[in-house]
């Protein structure tokens, strides 16, 4: 074997380690043009897909409801009111909401003479409606916004 | 159970098809280049080994389209032209050995159990989920991998570290299993807790901190890790461990107080422990001056800057150089060896390949939907990317230098196996990302019709 022959072959094989390498950043181009769509993110479109279902429910019920405001994570989440409700952790809830500032049982909002309450059901972090904590039962009209944790809930009707 | 396929699957399956034999011609290429310049001194069985790395790389593929077919296509390229890099350097190394010194058998048979391995934790682990609901259990065994070595009779020391098991015939590091272990279950733990530790309820002057009820989970295990890994005088997988701990915290809580409370704590803990013990010292001062005593204690980093040196750009050529002269040439200081033969060249292909899969691994954490498997992505992915600053930057004297191997090149197989449950890892998260936004996708559109032909009847 010549020396000029094996010095072409060993500059050979670093030619082959920079193809491979250029070879490795075009898939990885590719990759990153082609993921682009297909990130799972919240867009419009997934409010706009849940809107039509919701408001057929409404329209057949019109009872009182609450909408998650906050997190983004589940903005847009429906659930209507029975005539007793607890909102907290715990599974066994009417409504529960997985988020860590939330306590077990947090909140009672019941219905009465066609008026929706909300009574603090001793929770660690308290419940507050339009921004101040509430004490005893709080009456709640429509719009008013619940806030438990890291969590808001809007009041509709 | 059949994988669910998505239309990416055969596009990305055949892209990690296409780069892997790209990346088989490099090993063969490096293989022949090493039969050309020493032709007379080549062990008969040379080319069965060649035949038997290069066919591996098809296992694995095989692996994956079965396993994991809408998984991410350059992490097993790249890591095959590593790995295979790593074996022609390990090969050349054992020209000038005697029979009975030879590694590169050994280290094709770890990397077929490696293969191996990633094709089982790719089989074992279909839900990722399924890892973060056993989270305590495999902070059980990452702790208690790492006290083994400490066990009378099963644990001994080399190098002055104590390590290693003797498993019969077997002597491996479970250390290296435990990094895995305890990021999988930080990684659990972050991401279930993530809003805690962001938001703090302890003042501390100016600061926020959680209440020691949420973040002592976090601490003590870690703590623990630390001090028997210092009690082991293992320096590198200290400082890997605490770099990828305060790099998951800074992550799962995006509270740069962290990074700025590690850094504090990592520059505290590094003069103590300059001070308390002389295993450190020395290294330290072999770091400041390695030519002080270039005969005795700064032999190893002396021999690693000449063969670097001595390298140049484009290298001695494989098996025209002397790296046989760098003590641990095949394992802490392959990166060496592979820069007197391949030159800056050489190096630093090896530095992108490291790159590529580190940006592979991150782009894999970023679009993952949920935290765990996001964290789990992101936190494995930094410890390859740590681990490999940490000992190419000790070998170029770039920092002080401790003994860790170079992922997927060095000899070894504790390590080895570690990182393939890695890849693993790594392929399982980006392929159920994947399902999972194709479900979406998919449902999406069948929503959007759904409408469109209600919208249409009104």
């Amino acid at each position: 074997m010549s020396d000029a022959l094996l010095t072409l072959l060993r500059y050979c094989f670093l030619a082959l380690l920079l193809i491979f390498l250029s070879r490795v950043v075009l898939v990885v181009v590719r990759e990153m043009r082609a993921s682009r769509p297909l990130t799972v993110k919240p867009r419009p479109g997934e409010q706009r897909e849940r809107a039509p279902r919701d408001t057929s429910r409404s329209r057949t019920s019109r009872g009182w409801q609450l909408v998650v405001v906050e997190p983004p994570d589940s903005a847009g989440r429906r659930y209507l009111l029975a005539a007793e409700n607890t909102v907290g952790r715990a599974p066994g809830c009417t409504i529960p909401i997985d988020d860590n500032f939330i306590s077990s049982i947090h909140v009672r909002l019941f219905i009465a003479d066609g008026k929706l309450f909300a009574e603090d059901a001793g929770s660690t972090n308290g419940t507050s409606v339009n921004e101040s904590l509430i004490t005893g039962t709080q009456p709640l009209s429509r719009g008013d916004r619940i806030a438990i944790g890291g969590t808001v809930l809007e009041v509709q009707r | 159970m059949s994988a669910v396929r998505t239309p990416l699957a055969s596009q990305r399956r055949n892209a990690e098809l296409g780069l892997g034999v790209v990346a088989i011609l490099v090993t063969v290429g490096g293989y022949l280049l090493l039969a050309l310049s020493s032709a007379p001194a080549l062990p008969s069985d040379f080319w069965f080994f060649l035949a038997f790395i290069s066919s591996l790389f098809f296992v694995a593929h095989i692996g994956v389209r079965f396993l994991a077919p809408n998984a991410e296509p350059t992490l097993l390229p790249l890591v095959t032209m590593l790995n295979g890099l790593g074996f022609v350097m390990i090969s050349r190394l054992d020209l000038v050995l005697p029979e009975s010194q030879r590694t590169a058998r050994t280290q094709a048979v770890w990397i077929a159990v490696g293969i191996g391995v990633c094709c089982l934790v790719l089989g074992l682990v279909r839900n990722i989920d399924a890892l973060r609901r056993y989270r305590s259990i495999f902070l059980a065994l990452g702790v208690g991998a790492l006290l083994l070595p400490l066990l009378p009779g099963l644990g001994y020391e080399a190098n002055n570290a104590r390590l290693w098991i003797h498993l019969g015939p077997l002597n491996f590091q479970p250390g290296e299993a435990a990094k895995v272990l305890l990021v999988i279950f930080f990684a659990a733990y972050l991401g279930d807790n993530r809003e805690l530790l962001r938001a703090g309820t302890r003042r501390i002057g100016r600061m926020f901190l959680p209440a020691p009820r949420h973040l002592g989970p976090l601490l003590l295990p870690w703590a623990a890790a630390i001090l028997i890994m210092v009690q082991q005088k293992d320096l590198g997988s200290s400082l890997l461990f605490f770099a990828v701990f305060v790099a998951m915290l800074y992550m799962a809580t995006e509270r740069a107080a962290y990074v700025f409370i590690g850094l504090l704590l990592f520059a505290a803990a590094a003069f103590i422990a300059y001070l308390a013990f002389s295993h450190v010292q020395l290294r330290v001062d072999i770091w400041l001056d390695p030519w002080k005593d270039a005969q005795n204690r700064g032999y190893q980093l002396v021999q690693s800057l000449f063969a670097l040196g001595s390298g140049g750009l484009s290298g001695a050529g494989l098996g025209l150089g002397r790296p046989d002269l760098i003590p641990y040439a095949s394992t802490d200081f392959v990166f060496s060896a592979i820069g007197e033969e391949l030159g800056l060249y050489g190096t630093v292909s090896v530095v992108i390949a490291f790159l590529l899969f580190v940006g592979s691994g991150f782009r894999i954490a970023v679009q993952a939907s949920r935290p765990f498997p996001k964290l789990l992505a992101a936190g494995l992915t930094t410890i390859i990317g740590i681990q490999t600053f940490v000992i190419v930057g000790g070998v170029i004297r770039l920092i002080p230098l401790t003994g860790v191997t170079l992922p997927f090149v060095s000899y070894g197989g504790s390590s080895l196996i570690a990182n393939f449950a890695i890849l693993a890892l790594l392929l399982r998260v980006s392929d159920e990302t994947a399902i999972e936004a194709h479900l979406a996708a998919e449902q999406a559109a069948r929503i959007d019709a759904a409408s469109a032909a209600s919208g249409a009847t009104k």
